[in-house]
C-alpha cells in the first residue's frame, strides 16, 4: 500500500488541470512534476504539507469540483502513505509511542481523503460506495475512463485507513465497496497511470483477508502486469511483491531477489520520489530479514 | 605488589558484574494478532515497557515469518523455536484443554465472573504447565456471541440450525449436538463461503472480528444474540527455557507491566466491542430484544447439558475451583 499510491500524483494533478485548465492549475501541475522528480525524500517531506494547503485552498474556491478534490485527496493519501506511514515503518519496535503516533496521523489523513470523495463517487454511481453493490451491478456501469482518478483515490483512502486502523467499523463497512471501485477502476483503464492499479493490486490481494477479496494468486498475476506496464523498470512493485507475497509465503529467494532488483534498477528521473521511496523500505526490509523468514538466531 | 592483586581483583569482579548487568535477553514472541487491532498494539506496548523498565536488558521482537501462522503453528513454534506467543484461546486451550472450559456456553455470564474464574484458573494452570511454559498474563478481549442469517430469540431457535463449529473443540461441538444443533466443521477461511453456499446458518464469534470484516458479513449474517455465549480471552505465554534466561530481578516488573497493559487490552477491546456492535447495527445487522426472561433461558439449558457431560471432558480439580471463585 505504501508506495504504490505515491506514483498516481501526476495524473491526478493532469486531470485537475485538464477540468479548470487555470494557471494555477498549471502551476499545481509543475509542481507536482516537480516533487515526484525529487530524489531526497526529506526534502520532498518537508515541502509536501505546503502543497497540500495550496492544493486546499484552490479546492475551497471550487467545492463542487471533483478533481480538485480529486487532487487534494490524492495528497492527503501521499503524504500519510509516504511520510507518515514510511517513516513508522522505519523506527524500531521500541519507539512503539512514536509508532503509534505517525500512524493514528496517517489514519486521520486517509479518512479526510475518502470522506472528501465519496460524495462524488456517490454522484457518479449512487449506491457504488454501499456493500450492497457487487462488482457486476449495472450502477458501476455509469462510472467511466474520467471516473478513474477518483476510483483510485476513494479506494487506496478507503483500504489505507482500514489497514491502519481495523477496529475503526465505520470505515470498515466500506472495505468491500471499496474493492469493487478499485476493480472497476482496473477494468476500465487496467494500465492507467503506467501501471500504478497494477502495483497497488500486488499489495491489496496480498495483504487483505481471503473473506475481503484478499487472494495470492491475484497479487502475483498483478506482480507481472505491473512489470510489463513499467518495463519491470518501478522498484516500488518489486517491494510490493517481496513484502506482500514473498513474506507470507516464506519464499526468502524470492524475497531477497525482488529486493535486490528494487535496488539495482537504473534510476527513473520521472519518479524519483516514490522510487527513493521504494528504495528506502526495500533496504530496510533487507536488514530485517532475519525477522520474516527465520527463528531462533536473532 | 599485595595492593595491586586486591586493585585487579576488584577489577576484575567489577567487569564481571557489568558485564552480566549488561548482558541483554531478546525474546522472539510470536504473534498472529491483525495488525493495528488493540490485542497487536497491546503486545508491542508491553515490549516497549519491557525494554524501558528493564533498562533495555530485555528487548522483545515480533518475527513477521508467524504473523500468519495459526494458533496451531505458534504453539509448535512455541515448543521449539519462539521464546513466546500471544495466545487466544483456542491456543490455550490446545496446550491445557481445561481452558476450554471457560469458553464453554453459560460457563462464564459476566466480566466479574471471569475475572474470579481468571483468578482461580491461573494458579492451577501455572502449576501444571510451569515445567514448560510461563503464563505472562492474560487479557480479555470481548465476549462471543452467536450470529445467524435468521433470528435466535430463545434456546429453541437453536433447534435444526446449522451451526459452523471449530474442529479443535470437541466438548463445545457435542453440547451444541445435544441442544439440537446440527454441527458443521468451519474455520475462519471457510465460513463466508458456508454461508454464502446455504451450508451454514450460524456461528459463534466475537463482535470485534465480525464488524472488521462487516463488509462481507452483512450479505450472509442478519441477526446476532443478545445472549454473550462465553469470553473471548488470550495470553502472554513463554518457554520455560526463554523465560529462565530473564534475569529474576527484572521478573516482577516485567509481570506487572504485561498485567498492567493487559488490562487496558481488555479495557479498550470491551470499548471497541459496544462500538462494533452499535456499527454493525447502524449498517444492517438486527439483535433481538434481550431481557432476564431470555438470559435464564439460554443459561438453564446450557447449564443443563454441560452437568451431564462436563466429567467426560475437563477436570474435578479445575471445574470445581471456578465454579467455587464464582459462586455457582
Amino acid at each position: 500500500m505504501r508506495i504504490a499510491v505515491v506514483r498516481a500524483l501526476s495524473a491526478a494533478s493532469l486531470s485537475m488541470c485538464l477540468a479548470t485548465g487555470c494557471a494555477l492549475l498549471s502551476a499545481g501541475d509543475y509542481a507536482s512534476r516537480a516533487f515526484m522528480r525529487e530524489s531526497d525524500p526529506a526534502l520532498a517531506e518537508d515541502a509536501f504539507p505546503t502543497m497540500i494547503k495550496a492544493a486546499e485552498a484552490i479546492q475551497l474556491a471550487n467545492p463542487g469540483d471533483r478533481d480538485d478534490a480529486t487532487l487534494v485527496a490524492s495528497l492527503y493519501v501521499m503524504y500519510a502513505n509516504a511520510f507518515l506511514e514510511g517513516k513508522a515503518f522505519l523506527l524500531p519496535d521500541e519507539a512503539f509511542e512514536e509508532r503509534l503516533a505517525l500512524a493514528g496521523r496517517a489514519n486521520a489523513l486517509y479518512l479526510r481523503a475518502a470522506a472528501l470523495l465519496a460524495p462524488f463517487i456517490e454522484a457518479a454511481a449512487p449506491g457504488a460506495l454501499g456493500s450492497a453493490v457487487g462488482p457486476d451491478d449495472p450502477v458501476l456501469s455509469r462510472l467511466g475512463r474520467k471516473d478513474v482518478p477518483t476510483l483510485y483515490w476513494t479506494a487506496a483512502a478507503i483500504l489505507a485507513a482500514f489497514a491502519s486502523d481495523p477496529m475503526d467499523f465505520e470505515n470498515a463497512a466500506r472495505v468491500s465497496g471499496a474493492m469493487v471501485l478499485f476493480e472497476r477502476a482496473r477494468s476500465i483503464e487496467p494500465d492507467w497511470n503506467g501501471g500504478a492499479l497494477h502495483e497497488l493490486a500486488i499489495t491489496l490481494y496480498g495483504s487483505l483477508p481471503a473473506d475481503l477479496g484478499g487472494d495470492r494468486s491475484k497479487a502475483r498475476e498483478a506482480f507481472e502486469l505491473a512489470k510489463s506496464a513499467t518495463g519491470a523498470s518501478s522498484p516500488g512493485a518489486f517491494v510490493a511483491y517481496a513484502s506482500s507475497v514473498c513474506v507470507p509465503e516464506g519464499d526468502a529467494d524470492g524475497f531477497e531477489q525482488a529486493l535486490e532488483t528494487a535496488l539495482g534498477l537504473p534510476d527513473r528521473p520521472e519518479s524519483a520520489l516514490m522510487d527513493a521511496i521504494a528504495r528506502r523500505k526495500a533496504r530496510r526490509l533487507l536488514d530485517d530479514e532475519e525477522l520474516y523468514f527465520y527463528l531462533g538466531d536473532i | 605488589m599485595r595492593h595491586l592483586k586486591i586493585v585487579l581483583v576488584t577489577l576484575s569482579l567489577v567487569a564481571a558484574v557489568s558485564a552480566v548487568s549488561a548482558q541483554s535477553v531478546v525474546l522472539q514472541i510470536g504473534s498472529n494478532a491483525p495488525v493495528n487491532s488493540p490485542w497487536d498494539i497491546g503486545v508491542k506496548k508491553i515490549a516497549a515497557e519491557w525494554s524501558r523498565v528493564s533498562g533495555g536488558r530485555v528487548k522483545v521482537v515480533f518475527p513477521k515469518s508467524v504473523a500468519n501462522s495459526s494458533m496451531e503453528d505458534l504453539i509448535q513454534k512455541l515448543k521449539f523455536t519462539l521464546d513466546g506467543a500471544v495466545l487466544d484461546t483456542s491456543g490455550l486451550g490446545v496446550i491445557d484443554k481445561d481452558v476450554f472450559f471457560l469458553s464453554m456456553p453459560s460457563v462464564i455470564r459476566d466480566d466479574a465472573e471471569f475475572d474470579a474464574a481468571i483468578a482461580a484458573a491461573l494458579p492451577i494452570l501455572r502449576a501444571r504447565l510451569g515445567d514448560r511454559y510461563e503464563i505472562v498474563a492474560v487479557a480479555k478481549a470481548g465476549w462471543i456471541r452467536f450470529f445467524s442469517n435468521r433470528p435466535l430469540r430463545s434456546p429453541e431457535d437453536l433447534r435444526n440450525l446449522r451451526m459452523g463449529v471449530n474442529r479443535n473443540m470437541d466438548a463445545l461441538t457435542k453440547v451444541m449436538q445435544s441442544v439440537g444443533v446440527r454441527t458443521v466443521q468451519a474455520d475462519s477461511a471457510s465460513t463466508l463461503l458456508q454461508f454464502n453456499s446455504g451450508a451454514m446458518d450460524a456461528m459463534y464469534s466475537s463482535p470485534l472480528f465480525v464488524g472488521a470484516l462487516w463488509s462481507q458479513y452483512r450479505r450472509v449474517v442478519t441477526h446476532m444474540t443478545g445472549f454473550r455465549v462465553a469470553p473471548f480471552f488470550g495470553a502472554i505465554v513463554m518457554n520455560r527455557r526463554s523465560w529462565d534466561r530473564v534475569p529474576d530481578s527484572l521478573k516482577p516488573a516485567l509481570r506487572e507491566s504485561a498485567e498492567r497493559i493487559c488490562r487496558e487490552i481488555g479495557s479498550e477491546a470491551a470499548r471497541l466491542e459496544d462500538e462494533g456492535i452499535a456499527a454493525m447495527t447502524r449498517n444492517g445487522l438486527q439483535v433481538p430484544p434481550y431481557a432476564e426472561a431470555d438470559a435464564e433461558a439460554w443459561n438453564r439449558l446450557f447449564s443443563s447439558t454441560m452437568e451431564g457431560l462436563m466429567a467426560d471432558w475437563y477436570s474435578r480439580e479445575f471445574t470445581s475451583a471456578v465454579y467455587e471463585a464464582i459462586g455457582r
